[in-house]
């Protein structure tokens, strides 16, 4: 009995129970209490925008000047997994892995509405349509580009340096090290990563739950098929089932497959909305979007707020702040994942790779969908804005019936979401069941599928009961908690890469080979003649 | 356990250390001892294949013998040692052989007089998380007068603990040294520190380095020595003491590889064992 639970449990223990009885506790209590819970976290969420907001735009910057300084330094040339190293997955693939697992999903709910929640209440005082229409754009990008993935990036790493050139086990506590030393096997850094585990888990089946609901609108846009919380919970299995599967076959089948999927059916999409739209109008405002990003990168992303009069503010809290809180949260589950596919790169590969491919890509998709809403708009051809802000889970839908073929595309756009949400469930449980292990990389089967079905009930329940809110609420929550852990985290890898560097310059001095080869000639030439007269002896 | 690894280079050097080695042995006694050398080139190079054609057994084996010889005409007998010969993972497979096994102290000859780089020791130094002692050409190798640098962290009491066990109560004379500084006073800025705050100073040096003596050596006779460190930096100051004091080994101890601080050894100790410097040193970490 012991060996065959053994061959599909490999738990490490003080980590796997917490964690696995705390979700029970919080999913119980959350149901029972109801309502007033979701008023707590939104509270709790409100003080923590209203107070610690300078925080947060402070914190997101420094990561992200961090990251740069780091890959273009000397630092940079530090390759991932030792000089040895060799990358695990072709160029193409690991693209694909880092864009599907990062904000695939994201981009596909807010891509509409998010440039048309902003074009049509300015974050800042605009004099006319176009400069709404700008800076619309503008905070999109912020919100989505490099700051995002400068988190992402910091928490990847991190985690990948310690992992693969320490040797350490792929877990969060392990970037710890060069502070904690060997405590990090202790209760502390249980205690880390149970938060990482209790983090991504609900951070997950939060989305999942959510997502689900997008999924069920646009079918319902589709096929007039009902709205309903059984209709979801159908999906909702559905979806586990194939992350399931996905997991079940690992890393370099399902999940790779899945997400190259995904990069293809996004490409045939973005290029559908790109012929069938306003096709000059996309390109020449992603050009002109990239410029004003640029231009206006310092002001905008250094940018509290702080002059707004008595009433005007909040603008940010619901938006800037909401989103660094929530890529915060959502590091240790990205970050995990992209240091698992990001072996034998350089850390200055890994930087530029992870900071530009998805941000430019984000930005073209961000262009191409929320651009043309708002060309749609801005142009009067038709009053999608409304129905937009009003219910974002359609924007998507709403767009595509201004175009041709809006019935395929929409039909793409659903297996689109689905196919996102399983590469997000399936790597999110990839990664959790890598922490439960102990850093494991290659846990048994059986408990992928545990927690892979786990996201799934929790999310159904939760569906069920209500409380999704709630909990997304309280998984953003914890992106205070976790930011001062990613400042811990900037000190501890700027250690470890120092060290890492300097063992490096150490190797690599020249080496002296000629006169090694001038003293094992001289043995060599000794012994030689040595045996000779032993034989003619 | 006093397991010790001694590197040999296969320079001249090697019969100085083996012979310094047998007398240590001695003295302090160990319990195992290998012999280690490491094949720096990774492939033969052409112009090294092309003198020796046809070598009639392995290199492996041909420096074996070679060991082995060197160590019977230093008067080992082959019953005590074992031979360890390195050759494949490069020196990433070398430390972590030595750090995984069971060998407390690592013995490598630091050329004087005798030509060579000594790059390779010094590499070595870095990457292994053992103690190392580094011996030269001059070496008195029974080490009758061994002098611990102290400045009161927790790594001079890690040394002072190696002493205690590798080093037998009457084999030598035991000396701390600890170097005081006066710390500089900027306002009001006095340029020559004043006799009476260096008295001072050397006052509570002396005090600090009795009590860390009393508390942590185990041999009754041992000095303890300060030296007040005016501009000259310490290891200078340590190198001297110990040539005018007829110190036959400098022992620091310094940050293992546990410490992730930093991989440089610390600047004293990196000076303490550069190439031109005769006191045998020893690494204890």
């Amino acid at each position: 009995m012991k060996n065959t639970l053994s061959k599909y449990f490999d738990v490490h223990k003080p980590v796997f129970w917490p964690a696995t009885i705390l979700i029970v506790v919080f999913i119980t209590v959350t149901l029972i209490v109801g309502e007033p819970m979701e008023k707590v976290f939104t509270e709790i969420q409100d003080g923590l925008s209203d107070y610690a907001g300078w925080f947060f735009v402070l914190v997101t910057n420094l990561f992200l000047i961090f990251c740069i300084v780091i890959g273009f330094s000397k630092l940079g040339k530090i390759k991932l997994g030792g000089k040895e190293a060799k990358p695990e997955f072709s160029r193409g693939s690991w693209f694909a892995m880092l864009f599907s697992a990062g904000m695939g999903i994201g981009i596909i709910f807010w891509g509409v509405a998010e440039p048309m929640n902003h074009f049509l209440n300015p974050p800042q005082d605009v004099d006319n349509p176009g400069e709404a229409a700008a800076q619309a754009m503008q905070f999109s990008f912020l919100h989505w580009g490099l700051h995002a993935w400068g988190i992402y990036a910091l928490v990847g790493l991190a985690l990948a340096f310690f992992a693969f050139s320490r040797k350490l086990p792929l877990t969060i506590r392990s970037v710890f090290y060069p502070i904690l030393g060997d405590k990090i096997y202790g209760w502390i850094g249980d205690v880390i990563d149970v938060i990482a585990v209790l983090a991504t888990l609900f951070g997950l089946a939060t989305s999942l739950g959510l997502g689900v609901k997008q999924v069920n609108s646009g079918l319902t846009y589709l096929f007039d098929i009902p709205d309903t919380v059984t209709t979801q919970v159908l999906l909702i299995a559905g979806i586990t089932l194939v992350a399931t599967i996905s997991v079940f076959s690992g890393l370099d089948k399902g999940v790779r497959k899945l997400s190259e999927l995904n990069i293809r059916i996004g490409a045939i999409f973005l290029i559908f909305i790109i012929a069938v739209g306003p096709t000059l109008y996309i390109f020449d405002s992603y050009i002109q979007n990239l410029g004003n990003y640029i231009q206006n990168f310092f002001s905008m992303s250094f940018w509290t707020e702080s002059y707004a009069q008595e009433g005007e503010g909040g603008w940010q809290n619901g938006w800037t702040v909401f989103y660094w809180a929530w890529w915060i949260s959502w590091s240790p589950f990205v970050g995990m994942f992209i240091a698992r596919v990001s072996k034998g790169r350089t850390v200055k590969e890994f930087i530029t790779g992870v900071l530009l491919v998805p941000t430019l890509l984000t930005f073209l998709w961000m262009t191409a969908f929320g651009g043309t809403g708002i060309w749609v708009q801005l142009n009067e051809i038709a009053d999608i804005g409304p129905d937009i802000v009003a219910n974002a889970s359609t924007s998507l839908f709403v767009l595509l019936e201004q175009f041709p073929l809006s019935g395929i595309a929409s039909g793409i756009g659903v297996i689109l979401v689905i196919n996102f949400f399983v590469t997000s469930s399936d790597s999110g449980s990839l990664v959790i069941d890598s922490i439960t292990a102990g850093g494991k990389l290659d846990a048994p089967v059986g408990q992928r599928i545990f927690w892979a079905v786990s996201e799934g009930a929790v999310a159904a329940v939760l569906l069920i009961g209500g409380g999704l809110t709630a909990l997304q609420t309280a998984a953003i929550t914890t992106g205070l908690p976790f930011a001062f852990i990613l400042i811990l985290m900037m000190f501890s890898l700027y250690k470890g890469l120092m060290k890492e560097h300097a063992r490096n310059l150490a190797e690599d001095k020249e080496t002296d080979f000629a006169s090694y080869q001038e003293k094992l000639k001289n043995v060599i030439g000794k012994r030689t003649s040595k045996t000779e007269k032993t034989k003619e002896e | 356990m006093k397991n010790v690894i001694v590197f040999m280079d296969m320079s001249k050097m090697d019969e100085i250390v083996l012979k310094q080695v047998k007398q240590l042995e001695k003295v302090w006694g160990f319990d195992n001892i290998c012999l280690a050398h490491y094949i720096e080139l990774q492939e033969l190079t052409d112009d090294f294949s092309s003198q020796f054609p046809d070598l009639e057994k392995p290199l492996e084996e041909i420096l074996e013998e070679e060991m082995i010889e060197k160590a019977a005409q230093a008067g080992w007998d082959p019953e005590n040692y074992t031979v360890k010969i390195h050759n494949k993972g490069g020196k990433e497979d070398l430390t972590h052989w030595v750090n995984t096994s069971d060998y407390n102290l690592c013995v490598f000859g630091k050329k004087v007089i005798n030509p060579g780089s000594g790059i390779f020791a010094s590499k070595i130094a870095r990457l292994i998380d053992k103690s190392i002692l580094f011996t030269t050409e001059t070496s008195r190798p029974n080490f009758d007068n061994v002098m611990l640098c102290v400045d009161f962290s927790t790594y001079s009491k890690k040394a002072v603990k190696f002493l205690n066990h590798f080093i037998p109560d009457s084999a030598s004379n035991f000396s701390l040294f600890h170097v005081y500084k006066v710390p500089a006073i900027y306002f009001p800025f006095v340029k020559q520190k004043s006799n009476k705050l260096v008295e001072e100073e050397r006052k509570k040096a002396e005090k600090a380095l009795d009590h860390f003596r009393e508390k942590y050596t185990k041999q009754p006779k041992s000095n303890a020595w300060v030296a007040y460190n005016d501009d000259q930096p310490s290891d200078k100051v340590i190198y001297n003491y110990a040539r005018t004091h007829h110190v036959d080994l400098i022992v620091v101890g310094i940050k293992g590889k546990s410490d992730d601080d930093d991989l440089l050894i610390g600047s004293v100790a990196e000076k303490l064992i550069q190439p031109d410097r005769t006191v045998p040193v020893l690494l204890v970490q």
